[in-house]
């Protein structure tokens, strides 16, 4: 087995040297049309044979990870122990916080591509699931702290690991788009900027991982897998241009198909008029998208959900709206600040140690997290009111509890 | 909230990174279209105009070189400026029309296919699996790239009844797979094995704290032991201490979801349910995959409306007619025995006969 092995890691070695490595499981991984991974880490200095490895035997062959602690670093360096000390002893990676909207300039990427290619082993994580940039392959803290003082240089930043708030995902907003309803590239900015320390340096019971969406196509799936999600909402009506539906009727555009289709038949052509019912409207997006003469209101603001996740403790869970509609004004966005700030203190108060928000509201009950959280509970903090009489009536303000 | 002050850099303001036609007409865009697989014209108020051409990107890592390569096209083609999704995908943006069928041709011939909008496979976003972590019961970039192959056409016309997108994870922890259309979720079948002699330096209240079932008790005052009875192989206790180890080459495998969506239109969002429970690993090839990926998706392009999503079927064909049409085989583990388990089964008698 040690012999195998070392051949192994000479044949890894060869690569270099330009001499083909045995690693045929990879290599039926290059062919085929679709970007292939094989090929990508073949064309840099990954440890190729942990790979390979892996494969052949169907078991992961790294070990331990998580958050590693290097003073000064905060919570940007990621250690990663391996199972094969004979291939590699372990592989560090940087956690670079990605851009607002994701948009990147080849001048800025060059030199992180550079960066990765001096102190990493030149393979990149371009947008993990929270929308960072992981250099992968560093092998010492000495080589992460360069890592990180140029990235600073540039006006990036590490962070977004351990028990911390992670980087928060935003979509294109109106960079790019017309449907956003909130401008989640500059909020995001503002975000990061403002809760920087809590993303760098991790201080709650578990992580706090962020989300936000410009509107309610959610394209940054904040309701669904943000602990906290921040999506942009409209309070009033779509906006109609009659004169430019009028005109993409008549180019062929099939606005009875759209009427018909629409969730809550909320929507009436009259000809030349197209009216939608208030009373019905539930203001989901589906004909803004189909249509372009139709366009969110102008009353616009973020829903804040709360609580989604994948895994936790009790399994996987959507978010569960807190604040419906809350203005986000900026530059201090003041609102937003204090319903974000609210939630993430009750979280720090009241959660076990590595348990995420999600869990500590199913654990508590919802109401209870409502009632914490200070907000005044509508009709849309629930899509259903309860089933159970199981309630918890106060003792002193609601003369419950006690037999007089 | 209080804070603490310690002061990081942030990240880059939004402008930096922005193409002048975007910074002109931010918050002013109009409409959209697109024009070919892959290519969004945006249209502006102002009636600018905004080419992007997005490409797939290969599963989870991508080598400096490539990136380099896709850079030299950007300086080339799209000054210098380039997004990438938040489904992973590389978008050039702002690319001169006049030269867009020399830019696809060029970085198709680097290896990354245009396509990927619309009525279309969208690229399928997976986690490191084995590539780079320790938790995996399935390699996702692996069955990723199977997909890709397998679905190859799909990503490249505007020919399904909606989007498909497809989501990976490698172990229940990863948060994409039950987001998408359909997704495929690592499953470890294996109980956790304790290492007597490095279980010391764990934090031994976190992890027994941290098991759902609670089927970690303390063994002694060094020790800990595992309930086989109880374990659900959830992995929390793998995540939290580096002497408990999760994963068996002959047991794992993956399981397949269908049905996320996160858009509010229609039926609103929700997370998939899982429909096979378990699959084993087959790598290079992942016949497996392919086939339940393909079973499912056929079974939706026979049979779908325009423009619905796999959900949007399911919500109005009802499982029983999914489970049949899709040809899967019902079993004890498609009932939710875990927390929700009243929610998910049935209390009515409108049966899909």
């Amino acid at each position: 087995m040690l012999d195998e092995n070392a051949e192994v890691v000479q044949a890894g070695e060869a690569e270099k040297t330009g001499a083909p490595a045995e690693t045929p499981y990879m290599d039926e991984m290059c062919k085929g049309p679709w970007p292939s991974h094989a090929k990508e880490l073949k064309r840099t200095r990954y440890p190729v044979m942990m790979y390979e490895e892996g494969t052949r035997q169907c078991y992961t062959q790294w070990g331990h990870g998580g958050m590693s602690s290097v003073p000064g670093l905060g919570s940007g360096a990621i250690a990663r122990k391996s199972r094969r000390p004979d291939i590699i002893s372990h592989s560090n990676l940087i956690r670079v916080l990605g851009n607002p909207g994701n948009f990147y300039t080849t001048k800025a990427f060059r030199k992180i591509c550079a960066l990765t290619d001096t102190y990493g082993d030149a393979s990149l994580h371009v947008l993990t699931t929270n929308s960072n940039i992981e250099i992968c392959g560093i092998m010492n803290d000495q080589q992460m702290k360069a890592v990180t003082a140029e990235l600073n240089a540039m006006g990036y930043d590490v962070g977004s690991a351990g028990d911390a708030i992670r980087n928060i995902p935003d979509c294109m907003g109106p960079a790019l788009c017309e449907y956003a309803a909130v401008d989640a590239p500059r909020l995001k900015y503002f975000m990061t900027k403002h809760y920087i320390d809590d993303i760098q340096y991790p201080r709650f019971p578990f992580k706090i991982k962020t989300k936000m969406a410009g509107c309610p196509n959610d394209c940054g799936k904040a309701l669904l897998h943000g602990d906290i999600g921040i999506i942009g909402v409209f309070k009033d009506l779509p906006k109609v241009d009659d004169e430019k539906l009028s005109a993409w009727v008549e180019k062929g555009g099939n606005i009875e198909r759209v009427c018909d289709t629409c969730p809550t038949d909320a929507m009436q052509w009259e000809g030349t008029r197209l009216a939608i019912d208030g009373e019905r409207c539930i203001r989901c997006m589906y004909c803004i998208n189909r249509v372009p003469a139709i366009k969110p209101g102008d009353d616009r603001g973020v829903a804040i959900t709360v609580g989604g996740n994948m895994k936790g403790k009790y399994g996987p869970k959507k978010g569960k709206v807190v604040f419906p509609f809350i203005k986000a004004e900026a530059p201090d966005y003041k609102e937003l600040v204090a319903a974000y700030g609210k939630i993430c203190e009750v979280y720090d108060d009241h959660g076990k140690k590595k348990e995420r928000v999600g869990d500590l509201m199913q654990r508590v009950g919802f109401d209870k997290f409502l009632e914490w959280c200070g907000v005044e509970v509508t009709t849309m903090h629930f899509s259903s009111p309860r089933r159970n009489t199981f309630y918890h009536w106060h003792v002193e303000s609601e003369k419950g509890g006690t037999h007089e | 909230m209080s804070k603490i002050q310690v002061g990081g850099v942030g990240v880059p303001p939004v402008e930096e990174n922005l193409p002048p036609v975007v910074l002109r007409n931010y918050g002013q865009w109009d409409t959209h279209e697109v024009v070919r697989p892959g290519v969004i014209k945006r249209i502006a108020a102002s009636g600018d105009v905004c080419y992007t051409v997005r490409t797939a990107m290969p599963p989870s890592r991508i080598s400096v070189a490539s990136m380099l390569e896709l850079c030299d096209l950007a300086d080339a083609y799209s000054g210098g400026f380039f997004r990438i999704t938040l489904r992973n995908s590389f978008e050039f943006v702002d690319v001169n029309p006049a030269k867009m069928d020399e830019l696809i041709e060029k970085a198709e011939a680097l290896g990354f296919p245009v396509g990927g909008t619309r009525n279309s496979l969208h690229n399928i976003m997976a986690c490191p699996g084995w590539i780079h972590c320790n938790l995996p019961a399935t390699d996702s970039p692996g069955i990723a790239k199977a997909l890709g192959d397998a679905l190859f056409d799909e990503f490249k016309n505007h020919r399904l009844p909606s989007w498909l997108k497809i989501n990976i994870g490698g172990c229940a922890n990863i948060e994409e797979a039950l987001m998408a259309d359909i997704g495929i979720i690592g499953v470890h079948r294996d109980i956790p094995i304790v290492l007597e002699d490095k279980i010391r330096i764990c934090e031994q209240p976190t992890v027994i704290h941290s098991c759902p079932t609670g089927a970690i008790k303390p063994k002694g005052k060094e020790s800990v032991t595992i309930n086989a009875e109880k374990c659900i192989h959830c992995g929390a206790c793998t995540m939290h201490c580096e002497a408990i180890l999760t994963g068996d080459p002959k047991l794992d495998g993956f399981a397949v979801s269908v049905g996320g969506k996160a858009s509010n239109t229609g039926s609103g969002p929700d997370l998939g349910r899982i429909v096979i429970p378990y699959l084993p690993n087959n790598p290079p090839h992942w016949e497996e995959a392919v086939h339940a990926v393909r079973q499912i998706m056929d079974a939706w392009v026979k049979d779908a409306k325009p423009d619905e999503r796999i959900k949007e079927w399911i919500h109005r064909i009802g499982w029983d007619r999914f489970f049949r049409r899709a040809g899967i085989k019902v079993s004890i583990k498609d009932v939710d025995g875990f927390w929700f388990n009243n929610e998910f089964a049935r209390s009515d008698l409108r049966f899909g006969w």
